[in-house]
């Protein structure tokens, strides 16, 4: 089979040799070659033998050559004879008229690819801040890669875990005993709840309280502002107050030296530090000195293994081997404790953590926690860079689509001596000015959109951490890599037109085209479906927690809680009677917690069986109407009973959990065993309930009447009139207790809480996922009208013969419709395997919701024919008459 | 067969004068010269292609590509002022040549 463009190929370069014909000059010929072709074709002949005719009618190329070299010396005029880098610097800053006047011109497609750029830039932007702020918390600290914490791993017979708390006596002896510490203190939160805070007439409830020993301004950046640095935090009962702190409390008076009171003892302040930053997990508001509480705590003394609650931090000297001096203290607990964790069973080591890991790699108070924080960083920035993609593929799907309105513009730049390189570079740079102009644009959405996005992600910013070097180059650096990116293909497709290459309707090179869109349409959809599943699926699983049975009734369960054991231990009955005198208040129960808050863990084991069987369990101190209260049914044995008197202290319930673990095959059967040395009877079984939100198995619990240790009363409230029965409660509350601040909530709303961070991360998957639906289909609306643009004359011809307007909207919507659907093979294996990852995190999941699935295939779909089918509608719409006219 | 001296002094008051008519193409103003001159002048590609050139660095013509609708890639070229101006010189010129060879010829009475 002869190809015409083939031979025409071959007689360009032959032509090329010729030093005396420009590339102008052979595009004039080239033109001339094909009419003559044409000519003869239209004559008779077939193409090849058509050719050679037209070939035979030109000149050979010498001849060419000495004709053409003959007008060389007239030339003078214009670009013509310019040299290569001539023509590139003339043309630059035309370079950047033409490109802007190109993107005026074509409002609509500029539109689109600067819109899509702008969104996509924005949103990796945003995710930017996001990762460079969690990057940096407790980064900053002066020579923090010396910073550690202690933690304390622990082995008993029941499993194993690290803890952030360790021996209250460590710090002070680590720093004593090894010289390759140069500091070490010890650092302690103040509890579960905020306390209340009074100076004067200002009276607040504080949460950022905590106690440390004076070497934690040494190791942590806590710049001391006033105050005498040998004696900030030495003394018993000071205090030091961040400057905002001071400002709440003191308005413009100066606080040193000024006693403030919290939560019942008298502190003095001493000093002033800075504020806290945003990124620092110890928002060190007020500090109180460790020795105040060390002599009022009786359980921080000594070397106790049953109490791992004070962080100790230490700082090496420099050189110090950190491997090293791990394996020297490694053992410290079995030379302090050795006896008392023999008869637990168990087994302590201390453990080095490097400050700089402590917060992707979470902790509480209790214990060490893998975060979740890292996987939703990893995630965020994958769907980040997958916008990014989406916006490319945009980009290059458009571009290359529309090339043949390019071919004239590419054929004359070739005329007048353009080489490829040339034209490459001016796409490419057409490309990077519509990326900077979509920078700029970003910067702005960015700026917009900040206080927003700092409120969902739970971040908040000072002004300055966007114009951090590190921010403002990975941005620049990011346009630069998308302006490149999206434009090198269509750079290198355009500049390979030649002039005067015939184009029949459609490119020769059309189908190649045909493919390359349409794998573009097909990956951005894919992407675009997973994410969408994505978000169906937290909101599925949220909605699924939220709607399981917990095995307790959270609803209508009204709270006060009690600064104080003292007030509760000796008031908790009258105050339980007086509230049931309200109607509306069927039962009510005190207790040292509810579901959903803070709850301690207790050492128990069988008696006996101390080293095989011991166990620290959750440790829920009641009242005998508790379970009453919450509706948890009794499986075995029975509840506590008031009249019981050794029920107080000397009866423990267990739930199913608590009895399975220490081995006790059904709740029957550890009924009337007895656990630690004392003995206490085991009386009950109740049924095992969610303590804590779905994302955390049951765990085993005990219960036990303490009322040294009640701090909340919980109501059954059912009321019509919920202000009147809060209002009776305030009035008990404060009759038996003047002076203390009134506060309540309700358990549904501080339980439902526990799902805040997943609720958080599901609004800002759906954010993410509307903007990366947004690009593709950007994409999808600019392409379809493109085709349909294509096809008007086909249109016309088909109206024309009798087809329907409705007929025409579905043919040209078919062809996307096969791609979406295409897609989907793609997002549904990679959504199901993701999908189930995340699951695994929760303790109780839903099943795989492939319900979802379809639910997202089908909102793509939707969302994609609209936006074919309004070009499409427009297309068929348009009067026949019209697009046939030039014909 | 024109002469080779004849057709090269020919060739740019022809061109300027069809380009009066409106903007053309070479390939097109190629037949169009052979139709007008009834087949006696058949320029080729390398004959004129590059006479436009020098026109149009002459400053008397301009060109531009177009697309056409059956897609085709063509080079346009029109007359400018100057162009225009050009060719009232021109058609002076032959003017005055033809009246004397006219005479010589007995085609024109000899001076009037």
């Amino acid at each position: 089979m002869f190809d015409l463009e083939n031979g025409i190929r071959k007689w360009r370069r032959a032509l090329q040799k010729n030093a005396s014909l420009r590339e102008g000059d052979i595009a004039d010929l080239e033109s001339h070659l094909r009419e003559e072709t044409a000519r003869q074709v239209g004559s008779g002949l077939d193409e090849e033998a058509a050719f050679r005719a037209a070939l035979a009618r030109s000149a050979s190329s010498d001849v060419l050559g000495a004709e053409f070299k003959k007008s060389l010396p007239r030339r003078g005029g214009r670009a013509a004879s310019r040299g290569s880098l001539n023509f590139l610097a003339g043309l630059f800053p035309g370079y950047l008229r033409q490109a802007l006047r190109r993107m005026v011109k074509h409002k609509g497609y500029s539109l689109i690819n600067v819109l899509a750029l702008t969104v996509g830039i924005a949103a990796c932007g945003l995710v930017l801040v996001y990762v460079l702020f969690e990057t940096s918390v407790d980064t900053y600290h002066k020579d923090v890669d010396r910073i550690y914490r202690v933690g304390l791993y622990r082995k008993t017979a029941q499993g194993e875990d690290v803890l952030a708390g360790n021996y209250t006596p460590l710090a002070p002896a680590l720093k004593e005993q090894y010289p390759q510490v140069e500091y070490a203190a010890q650092l302690a939160s103040g509890g579960f709840e905020p306390q209340p805070v009074v100076y004067r007439d200002k009276a607040f409830k504080e949460a950022n309280i905590y106690a440390a020993s004076p070497d934690l301004l040494r190791i942590l950046d806590i710049p001391l502002l006033r105050g005498d640095p040998g004696d900030a935090l030495e003394r018993k009962n000071t205090i030091l107050l961040s400057e905002r702190m001071a400002r709440k409390y003191f308005g413009l008076e100066d606080p040193l030296g000024k006693t403030v009171r919290i939560d019942d003892k008298d502190y003095v302040v001493t000093g002033i530090v800075g504020d806290p930053p945003a990124n620092t997990q110890v928002q060190h508001d007020i500090l109180k000195s460790f020795k105040s509480e060390l002599e009022t705590e009786e359980y921080l003394q000594g070397w106790n293994p049953g109490i791992a609650g004070v962080m100790t931090l230490v700082k090496l000297k420099p050189g110090v081997d950190a491997a090293e001096f791990e394996g020297l203290i490694r053992d410290l607990p079995a030379k302090y404790a050795g006896e008392a964790l023999k008869k637990m069973g168990a087994v302590n080591l201390m453990v080095l953590q490097p400050l700089k890991k402590l917060y992707l790699y979470e902790s509480t108070m209790e214990s060490l926690r893998p975060s979740m924080k890292l996987v939703y960083l990893y995630i965020f920035s994958a769907i980040a860079f997958l916008i990014l993609v989406l916006a490319c593929m945009n980009f290059i799907n458009l571009a290359t689509a529309r090339s043949a309105g390019r071919a004239a513009e590419v054929g004359v730049r070739k005329a007048a001596g353009a080489e490829r390189h040339q034209l490459i570079f001016q796409f490419l740079g057409e490309s990077l000015v519509v990326a900077f102009v979509a920078l700029s644009l970003a910067v702005f959405l960015i700026l917009l959109v900040l206080p927003v996005f700092e409120g969902l992600a739970r971040i908040s910013l000072d002004g300055k951490a966007l114009l951090k070097p590190v921010f403002a180059a990975s941005l620049l650096g990011l346009t630069l890599f998308i302006g490149i990116a999206s434009g090198i293909y269509p750079a290198l497709f355009l500049s390979a037109f030649r002039p005067a290459a015939v184009l029949k309707g459609r490119l020769r090179t059309g189908l190649k085209g045909v493919r390359l869109r349409r794998t573009l349409v097909v990956a951005q959809f894919a992407i675009s479906i997973t994410l969408i599943i994505g978000t169906l699926l937290i909101a599925g699983q949220i909605g699924f927690m939220r709607g399981q049975p917990l095995g307790f009734a959270k609803e209508q369960r009204l709270v006060i809680n009690f600064r104080t054991w003292a007030m509760m231990e000796n008031n908790y009955e009258t105050a339980k009677s007086e509230l049931l005198r309200h109607p509306d208040i069927l039962a009510a129960t005190a207790c040292s917690g509810v579901p959903g808050k803070g709850i301690n863990r207790t050492y128990y084991y069988p008696t006996g069986l101390q080293a095989e069987k011991g166990l620290a369990l959750r440790s829920l101190r009641a009242d005998h109407d508790f379970f009453r209260v919450f509706d948890i049914p009794v499986v075995a044995g029975r509840p506590f009973q008031k009249d019981a008197a050794t029920d107080t202290y000397g009866a423990l319930v267990l739930n199913e959990q608590g009895a399975r673990a220490f081995g006790w095959a059904t709740p029957d059967e550890a009924i009337g065993k007895t656990l630690t040395d004392r003995p206490i009877p085991v009386i009950g079984i109740i049924r095992d309930f969610h303590w804590w939100g779905l994302q955390r198995p049951i765990e085993p619990m005990v219960v036990q009447v303490a009322p040294n240790l009640f701090r909340y009363i919980a109501m059954k409230v059912i009321t019509k009139d919920l202000p009147g029965t809060i209002a009776h409660v305030k009035a008990v509350y404060d009759r038996l207790f003047p002076g203390e601040i009134f506060e309540y909530f309700f358990v549904d709303e501080a339980f439902d809480r526990q799902y805040a961070n997943e609720v958080r991360m599901g609004a800002l998957f759906r954010i993410f996922t509307g903007v990366a639906l947004f690009i593709a289909c950007l994409g999808l609306f600019g392409l379809a009208s493109f085709m349909a643009e294509q096809r008007t004359k086909e249109i016309g011809i088909r109206k024309s013969l009798g087809a329907s307007v409705p007929g025409i909207v579905v043919l040209l919507s078919k062809e996307f419709t096969k791609w979406v659907l295409l897609a989907n093979l793609i997002a549904w294996p990679a959504a199901f395997l993701v999908g189930k990852k995340w699951l695994e995190n929760f303790a109780v999941r839903m099943p795989m919701p492939w319900g979802l699935f379809l639910l997202a295939s089908v909102l793509a779909l939707a969302i994609a024919g609209l936006t074919v089918s309004y070009q499409s509608f427009r297309a068929a719409t348009a009067n026949p008459v019209d697009s046939l006219r030039y014909e | 067969m024109v002469s080779k001296a004849l057709v090269a002094a020919s060739t740019k008051p022809i061109i300027l004068s069809i380009l009066v008519r409106g903007e053309d193409y070479g390939y097109q103003i190629i037949q169009r010269v052979k139709e007008i001159s009834g087949g006696t002048l058949e320029w080729s590609d390398n004959m004129l292609y590059p006479v436009l050139h020098r026109l149009e660095s002459d400053g008397f013509i301009v060109s531009r590509w177009k697309i056409s609708d059956g897609g085709r890639l063509r080079k346009y070229y029109e007359l400018t002022e100057l162009g225009r101006t050009e060719l009232e010189t021109e058609r002076s010129q032959w003017m005055d040549v033809h009246k004397a060879l006219a005479r010589l010829w007995e085609l024109l009475p000899a001076r009037d």
